[in-house]
């Protein structure tokens, strides 16, 4: 059976031209990059090269502020908790006040978390059922101690895309030292992005949401900004980041980046207008179904929705069987499906999240595709709802 | 033996090598088929001692049989529901000075009710699972459920709850198999990491055997302190909680005497403790409430045959006399007299190796 791949918010597969960069990486780059002889320097400087290209693709002010890291969690560990205790280290007396948004990914909310539990304080702001974020409180909530914000760029659920500029425009107006990080995880390669655009501090990204290699990810630090290293050991990335690099991980990261460059005009036209198309086909053929988050300020790519009368767990499992790759909520590794976190922070009663599935589309993703993912769906959907 | 069929038939997997061997035997019968494990219990990191069938590193065993078969494999989330169903009745009944059998809920309810239902959902005409027990059906069409070919492994007691419409779309695949010969199927068709798993046999969602450690855990009003009395009515000890003991224990009653003492009674109402010598825990009847007639039809023939009941899952068939009363209740009178009836456990009435139903003992 074909099978028709929707979750591009959770990986997307390589790029054939990624991936031949990949293997010539691996065939011909043999060394490690810190070796003083002839394959340490090739090595070297292919990961430097691919700094730049990173750092040309954010507009960031210089190659010494990417750091590479092996995912996007890895990088939003390493930005958050390495900003707090720097934080503690230079204000010993003083206790970091840290804020983030209810509808963060995991790996931001747990990192919370686990600061929390080593004494920091932290403010969660929530948002409304629109999963609008309102900037006053998050500005309201800055105290004197409070040493770094939090906010996604866009929602990996629901595709919401948060006003990032404005927000940490406002929050540096508060208080010019608060740290401004953003998890861009789902933003890079899904819509437009620079640095000139946006004053952050750090920001985080992950490889494989761009058609590059899994196990790889960047952070951004801007140059002044203090953070310790979470990974302890070699000298490597600047001292923060220990361990040998993932030199294929880091050129795919270059080269997919580099792709998307060129291309991403015309693709990010073609997908927002297949996912319109999408979106219009899904609500003119089925009743009784709403769609989860903002309904303007989104990734068009992505699309939630609740469908009426069905658990989203056992449609998930018939469209997986009809072909249909799409998810709902978080899974984890065993692969069992919970109430999203997310959905629960937009106030949704649990039926509206308990039948809600989220379908991300991407670079190979076809109209042909959507009108079969949509007549399965369909099919799916009523079935379930008749009970036979 | 290749049947072609159209029909599909969902696994109920443990990542074990019955229902393995369940999905091995029955893909290559012809049938399509689904994997699906039971995703019950949230792994709490701090303990990570918890076993269940249900644990993550089972599933992947589940996933990973599924992937090499080439067959779909799906977690359906029960957690919600394995709280409600097994554990806090399982805390309940504990509390109310029984001994409860939570397989026999899981089974029933968490396999044969709600897993069944979530797999008819997915297009599945049939769930099969690993137990060892057999389903055979009259020229009538009525469906009977037998004790597994390999009587060492019959596993007919924990599935007594079980209905004919459910019969109807339930199979055992292993049923008519040893041990052995399960094992060999699963290596042959080269699953030897879990052709040697060894069988689960203790209550999955209690960490190392201790009952009473969980249940302490669940609830704080089981800690009231109480009195060890002998038959005759007269104080002889303290106890830290009835939830401690369990009918038949002879172990850590703290109480000292001459000849073996064993809890013959709990009574929760006075927070009492009874114990006595062995020939107190003796008892040559019992009665069940709500009885499951497997066939109902068996009501009315029920003192006309010869039957056998068993009063725990290991426990020997005791040659019985049953009679139904009007209220679905059942006495069951043995042929000599049994040690240690135990309410909360549930008693299994059998015509040789057909189960004819059972209920939870009083």
């Amino acid at each position: 059976m074909p099978r028709i791949y929707l979750d591009y918010n959770a990986t997307t597969p390589v790029d054939p031209a990624v991936l031949e960069e990949v293997v010539n990486t691996l065939k011909n780059y043999q060394g490690n990059p810190s070796s003083v002889y002839e394959e340490g320097r090739a090595a070297r400087i292919l990961i430097e090269d691919s700094r730049d290209l990173v750092k040309s693709f954010l507009d960031a002010g210089n190659s010494g502020e990417i750091i590479f890291t092996s995912s996007g969690s890895e990088s939003i560990n390493l930005a958050i908790t390495g900003s707090v205790y720097a934080y503690m280290k230079n204000n010993k007396k003083k206790v970091p006040h840290i804020i983030t948004s209810t509808v963060e990914h995991h790996a931001v909310l747990n990192t919370f978390k686990f600061l929390e539990s080593i004494g920091a304080e932290t403010t969660y702001i929530g948002v409304n059922e629109f999963g609008m974020i309102d900037i006053e409180e998050i500005t309201g909530a800055i105290r004197e101690n409070t040493s770094l914000v939090s906010i996604m760029g866009a929602n990996n659920e629901t595709g919401t895309l948060f006003p990032i500029k404005q927000i940490f425009e406002e929050v540096k107006k508060v208080k010019e030292d608060v740290i401004c990080h953003s998890d861009l995880v789902q933003v890079i390669g899904k819509a437009h992005f620079s640095l000139k655009d946006v004053p952050l501090d750090m920001c985080s990204f992950s490889g494989h949401k761009f058609y590059a290699l899994k196990g790889c990810g960047a952070l951004y630090v801007k140059k002044g900004v203090n953070i310790e290293p979470i990974i302890h050991g070699g000298h490597q990335e600047r001292g923060l980041r220990a361990g040998t690099e993932n030199i294929a991980g880091i050129v795919s990261i270059a080269k997919a980046l580099s792709l998307l460059k060129n291309i991403m005009n015309d693709e990010l036209t073609r997908i927002n207008s297949l996912g319109s198309i999408f979106h219009d086909k899904l609500f003119y053929g089925i009743e009784g179904i709403k769609l989860n988050g903002n309904p303007v300020n989104r990734l068009k790519n992505t699309l939630n929705v609740s469908f009426d009368g069905v658990k989203s767990e056992t449609l998930l499992f018939n469209l997986d069987l009809y072909g249909i790759s799409a998810s709902a909520g978080s899974a984890c590794n065993a692969g069992t499906v919970s109430l999203s976190h997310v959905l629960k922070a937009h106030g949704y009663d649990a039926k509206r999240i308990e039948s809600a599935i989220r379908f991300s589309i991407g670079r190979y993703t076809t109209e042909d595709d959507i009108d079969y993912a949509v007549s399965a769906i369909k099919k799916g959907v009523l079935k379930l709802r008749t009970g036979s | 033996m290749l049947i072609k069929s159209n029909k599909t038939v969902a696994v109920a997997m443990s990542g074990g090598v019955d229902s393995s061997v369940c999905a091995i035997i029955l893909k290559k019968k012809g049938y399509s088929v689904i994997g699906v494990s039971m995703h019950l219990v949230s792994e709490d990191t701090s303990s990570g001692s918890l076993k269940t069938c249900c644990s993550t590193d089972d599933i992947i065993s589940a996933k990973r049989v599924c992937v090499k078969l080439g067959i779909p494999h799906f977690v359906v989330n029960l957690e919600q529901e394995f709280k409600t169903e097994v554990i806090d009745r399982f805390v309940m009944e504990y509390l109310d000075g029984k001994t409860p059998n939570p397989c026999i809920v899981c089974n029933c309810v968490m396999k044969f009710d709600l897993l069944i239902k979530r797999t008819k959902e997915l297009g599945a005409d049939f769930l099969a699972t690993g137990h060892y027990a057999r389903i055979t059906q009259d020229t009538a069409g009525r469906y009977f459920l037998l004790k597994s070919k390999d009587l060492s492994k019959d596993q007919s007691y924990v599935l007594y709850g079980l209905s004919q419409e459910n019969l109807k779309n339930i199979m055992f695949p292993v049923g008519n198999m040893n041990k052995m010969q399960t094992r060999r199927i699963a290596s042959d068709a080269g699953f030897t990491d879990i052709s040697g798993k060894k069988d689960s046999v203790e209550i999955c969602f209690v960490p190392d055997k201790d009952y009473a450690g969980f249940i302490k855990k669940q609830s704080a009003v089981c800690l009231k302190k109480g009195f060890i009395k002998n038959l005759k009515g007269e104080i002889i000890g303290e106890h830290g909680g009835i939830f401690n003991y369990t009918v038949g224990q002879r172990k850590k009653l703290g109480v000292s005497s001459k000849n073996p003492l064993y809890v013959v009674k709990i009574s929760a109402e006075n927070n009492e403790i009874f114990v006595g010598g062995i020939e107190d825990c003796m008892s040559d009847s019992l009665t069940v409430k709500n009885f499951n007639f497997i066939n109902p039809e068996y009501k009315n023939l029920l003192e006309k045959i010869k039957t056998s009941a068993k009063i725990r899952y290991s426990s020997p068939d005791y040659t019985c006399k049953a009679r139904v009363f009007e209220d679905g209740s059942v006495k069951i009178k043995f042929g000599e007299k049994v040690k240690f009836i135990t309410p909360g456990q549930s008693a299994v009435l059998y015509s040789g190796i057909k189960v004819i139903g059972g209920g939870i003992i009083e």
